[in-house]
């Protein structure tokens, strides 16, 4: 306890709560209330804006086993999902090779730093705007350089198409959050002593071995926090799905996802009625999926980083 | 060393490949919004024949863009701020006293780093009504406050937990106040932290259009992504205009990172690793 | 310790549940309502100024006092024309400014359930038409307006689309849509192709077009909604149109039916007259197949003749209303009701509300809605100026049907008319069949209609 001057010792220390109180009010008017809100509305039935009584698990069984709401849950669920895989794949993993290279004996660090960075900034909307121009399948620059290229049989529609929506958009997700992912990377290989890597050298390791011996096991710390983020990203994703195929997760649901479901019963479509009770039971079964999921995935990285 | 050329090659040609595939879209965008709106629609994916500021001028007198700016300035800069100073106080709190009920606060600041916020918009919507603050900016920095606290919270309180307390008890020995203390020793040191949570709200504020969406209806309070969105209403059909609007929004951002890059960069890549 | 820390955070989150369950703050109706208080800024251009002294109608017993009401709309495009609308009502009312306020279409529904359902709600509001509306009647939102003055000018029919269930008008309607074939003249006559009236006729001259290396309909399909709407444009003639209607109504026939199975083949059969990988292909780069020639004919509602007719003036635009059964018969033409304009319950300025809806359905009102917009009207005895939509309102008046889907099949969560043109969509991509589409389609009416 720091040494305080008597006298003035009680006044200082009711003054002291003042640090802790602004947060919490306004954390929790703000984030936890309509946190607990929405979990409490999920017990009741809702005509339309108003609460109507309470049903108890009623929401929840309804979405689980009735359909539709179970199919489009489940195919949903299954999307984010692929969304969570093929991130990884295409962005965790790509980042981490590139950190690596980034970290070696390369001239213009900062300059790729700095460029690889940039997609960060820029807003969803645009994003999604400007790669569905990209890929428009008549006029978007990707078909164009793959016809000129000769490889024009690869020329998809490729956000109109079921079985590429969706890892298109992915893929595009993963372009805007590779350079960050990479700098995090970068940063741990930077903070790692440097006279690791001397050892390993003198002890003949190079080149794939000495990545997967020495490098991925020390970067473990980065692996969990980045997974974990990635993990919570996929499932809560909305912005650029919404961004760019709109609410309903066209073409032919093949690009649904639990957030922009969420979206849909909360706010309703475009023609259809909102389903308030059902919107905050998904919500809240969102937040059991991610609270477990993140703590399973703790419990993975700790249990691996004992190993070391 | 003996790293062989073709290793070296290599490596430049990745790096090299990526750079073009993350420049690639920006440089559409910044291209396009020279042309005519023929030319864009032509030649898209060509060099403008000529650099002309036409359509930003446009864009900035039809769109209501200074406005917009405005607010997105006025939000994000008041959030941040007051992001940084309730946390800050809070992470201080937090980890110099041992107050019983400091770990539930600080489970509770955990419950909102790891949950999606956007499920609970209805209450929150709701709560807003009663404080007639619909339609407000100051709508917005509560919530962006608010949802920024968790995080900066924990950055915080990490720093202050490595914060050596000696440094802290020489200065009260050589006859500080505790205030003095703040400003002259801890202060300068929180530099890093603040850059970090700073720019992480900043980003996140900055950028966000779903909560303007659902909360501010009077164009006069729309901030730039929300603004953004109405230029593809109105601007659908022309093109050049839409791409020097987006151009335009990206640019306050893009402008800010060029100065001050490597806060940037190592400021959020910090901030994530703790 | 640990167990110390762990009840007391039990406890209180336990508290605070108990808290906000028993608050009670889900229910609507708080009564701060009406007119924004001081949340609008710059009073809008739209807001037109009185004329000079022109006395109010001698209704009011005290001189009028200044009243602005809010008015909420999904039409931002329609601006121009609101502002003169309310200019003309400004000539009787002076003293009743109206602030109108749009947003985008596609974020008007939530803004709107968010107003009222906060209490916040517009004194005016543009309905959603059908089962949309209707909800929002039924919920208690709405005034009532059967006793407006003024109601006999409009169509009957019409009503329909802003009936509460208990079957009370909420709203009065605003303008009329028809599912149009747009087609580009020049290019007709450059192929010799006669206008086709039937269906089948439709069909030769799509593969005419389509022989001569010209893309027949310019079809997007990426928002599924237009593939219902050129559903609904081409398929009354496959199942004979109200006839059918009137039997899914009164429960004899439903989406089964073989007629209704045969006009969901028809959509697959116009499959190949779309541009390649349509369901990829917006609306607006569908337009601009249009107006480039590369493609003859564009199929939506009524309402895009403005925006061909502005971004490409020197087309020669014509339009097929409806396919006739037989050829030398009049054309069926699909139809429905776009929106009307309701009170809000909470306004506070019910009266001066009232007048302006009794405004909407004049006359004059109508006849400055069709001249700006080039759309129908849903009032009376308007005359459109312009050919087009002269020749759709004259069709109109010999032989209409519903737009099917959206008007009898809006129902449930998802509507039914979602789970078909999301079916469609999966159609043309090959993932099911028609039969497919026709059973999810029946599956989501029946339980819409099991749920009610």
């Amino acid at each position: 306890m720091a040494l305080v001057r008597s006298g003035k010792k009680s006044l200082k220390r009711h003054l002291v709560h003042l640090f802790l109180l602004p947060a919490v009010v306004l954390y929790g008017v703000f984030q936890l209330y309509p946190l607990l809100s929405a979990v409490v509305n999920s017990f009741f039935s809702w005509k339309g804006f108003v609460r109507d009584s309470f049903v108890g698990l009623n929401n929840f069984i309804t979405l689980m086993t009735k359909e539709p709401y179970t199919s489009t849950f489940m195919n949903a669920f299954k999307h984010n999902w692929v969304f969570f895989v093929v991130n990884f794949a295409s962005e965790l993993v790509p980042a981490f090779l590139l950190a690596i290279i980034v970290y070696s004996r390369i001239k213009g660090k900062e300059f790729f730093k700095t460029v690889f960075f940039v997609p960060k900034l820029l807003s969803v909307v645009i994003i999604g705007f400007l790669f569905s121009l990209i890929l428009n399948p008549a006029s978007g620059a990707l078909n164009k350089l793959l016809k000129a290229i000769g490889l024009g049989f690869m020329a998809q529609p490729w956000l109109g198409d079921t079985d590429t929506a969706l890892v298109s958009i992915i893929l595009i997700n993963s372009w805007a959050g590779l350079g960050f992912s990479m700098l995090i990377f970068l940063a741990n290989l930077q903070s790692i002593d440097k006279e690791i890597f001397e050892a390993a050298r003198i002890d003949g390791a190079s080149g794939w071995k000495l990545v997967t011996k020495i490098y991925v096991p020390l970067s473990m710390n980065a692996f969990m926090i980045m997974t974990i983020l990635t993990f919570i990203g996929s499932f809560e994703t909305f912005d650029l799905i919404y961004a760019m195929q709109g609410s309903s997760g066209g073409p032919y649901y093949s690009t649904d996802v639990l957030g922009l479901y969420f979206y849909r019963l909360a706010f309703g479509s475009s023609d259809g009625s909102q389903a308030i009770g059902l919107g905050s039971a998904l919500a809240v079964v969102l937040f059991l999926i991610i609270a477990a999921a993140t703590a399973v995935l703790m419990f993975y990285f700790k249990r691996k980083d004992f190993e070391r | 060393m003996r790293t062989k050329w073709y290793v070296q090659t290599f490596k430049y040609a990745i790096l090299a490949f990526i750079t073009f595939l993350v420049l690639y879209p920006m440089y559409i965008m910044i291209l396009n919004s020279f042309k005519t709106r023929l030319e864009v629609a032509v030649s898209p994916l060509s060099l403008p024949k000529s650099f002309s500021l036409a359509n930003y001028i446009s864009v900035w007198e039809r769109a209501n863009f200074s406005d917009y700016f405005l607010n997105s300035v006025i939000v994000s800069g008041a959030s941040v701020f007051l992001v940084i100073l309730v946390s800050s106080l809070a992470g201080f709190y937090l980890s110099r006293f041992e107050f019983p009920w400091n770990p539930i606060i600080l489970f509770f600041f955990m419950i909102g780093l790891m949950l999606p916020m956007k499920l609970a918009i209805i209450p929150l919507y709701m709560l807003m009504i009663k404080l007639h603050l619909v339609d407000t900016l100051y709508a917005l920095v509560a919530i962006y406050v608010g949802g920024g606290i968790p995080f900066a919270v924990f950055i915080f309180y990490g720093f202050f937990r490595t914060l050596s307390k000696e440094l802290e008890n020489s200065a009260r020995l050589d006859g500080c106040n505790d205030f003095q203390v703040y400003t002259r020793i801890v202060l300068p040191l929180m530099k890093p932290s603040i850059s970090i949570v700073g720019i992480v709200n900043l980003v996140r504020v900055w950028n966000d259009f779903f909560y303007p969406l659902i909360f501010i209806r009077d164009d006069d309070y729309r901030t730039i992504p929300l603004g953004m969105l109405t230029l593809f209403g109105e601007f659908d059909t022309e093109w050049n205009l839409l791409f020097a609007g987006l151009t335009l929004s990206s640019l306050p951002l893009l402008i800010a990172f060029v100065f001050a890059s490597k806060t940037f960069i190592d400021g959020l890549t910090t901030g994530a690793v703790k | 310790m640990k167990w110390n820390k762990l009840s007391i955070f039990v406890l209180f989150l336990i508290l605070s549940i108990a808290i906000i369950g028993c608050s009670g703050s889900g229910s609507a109706g708080n009564q701060n309502s009406g007119t924004s208080s001081g949340s609008n800024t710059t009073p809008q251009p739209a807001t037109s100024q009185p004329t000079t002294s022109q006395p109010a109608t001698p209704q009011n017993e005290a001189p009028p006092e200044e009243v602005e009401l809010v008015m909420y709309s999904w039409r931002a495009e329609d601006r121009g024309m609101y502002e003169k609308a309310i200019a003309k009502f400004n000539e009787t009312y002076p003293h009743i400014q109206i602030d109108f306020q749009p947003y985008q279409s596609t974020e008007y529904n939530t803004i709107l359930t968010n107003a009222l359902m906060s209490g916040s709600a517009p004194d005016i509001l543009q309905l959603r038409p059908y089962a949309s509306g209707r909800s929002i009647a039924d919920n208690g939102y709405l005034l009532p307006l059967d006793n407006l003055l003024g109601l006999e000018h409009i169509n009957e029919q019409y009503f329909e689309a802003a009936k509460g269930s208990d079957g009370k008008i909420y709203g009065v309607p605003l303008t009329l849509n028809s599912g149009t074939i747009f087609y580009n003249k020049d290019l007709f006559e450059a192929h010799s192709l006669n206008v086709p009236e039937t269906w089948e006729e439709f069909v030769q001259v799509s593969q005419t077009l389509k022989d001569n290396g010209i893309i027949p309909i310019a079809q997007g399909g990426r928002a599924a909604y237009l593939l219902s709407l050129t559903h609904g444009a081409i398929a009354p003639t496959a199942y004979n149109g109200n006839e059918f209607v009137d039997k899914v109504l009164s429960g004899q026939a439903n989406l089964t039916d073989p007629a209704f199975v045969e006009s969901v083949k028809r959509m697959e059969t116009l499959g190949q007259f779309f541009p390649q990988d349509f369901v990829a292909l917006d609306d607006a780069s569908a337009q601009t197949l249009f107006y480039t020639g590369e493609a003859a004919m564009y199929i939506n509602g009524d309402y895009r003749l403005a925006t061909l007719e502005s971004t490409a003036p020197d087309m020669n635009i014509g339009v097929i209303p409806g396919f006739a059964a037989a050829k030398g018969q009049d054309p069926i033409v699909t139809t429905w009701v776009d929106g009307s304009y309701a009170v809000s319950k909470d306004t506070k300025h019910p009266e001066e509300a009232l007048l302006f809806m009794e405004f909407m359905t004049t006359e004059a009102f109508g006849q400055i809605f069709t001249d700006e917009l080039n759309r129908l009207s849903a009032v009376k005895g308007v005359q459109p100026k312009h050919p087009i939509v002269n020749q759709i309102t004259a069709a109109i008046a010999k032989s209409t049907t519903p737009y099917l889907l959206l008007v009898h099949f809006g129902e449930g969560e998802p509507t039914t008319k979602t789970v078909f043109e999301n079916a469609l969509q999966g159609m043309y991509l090959g993932e099911i069949t028609v039969d497919q589409v026709i059973q999810q389609a029946q599956e989501a009416a029946d339980r819409a209609a099991g749920s009610e």
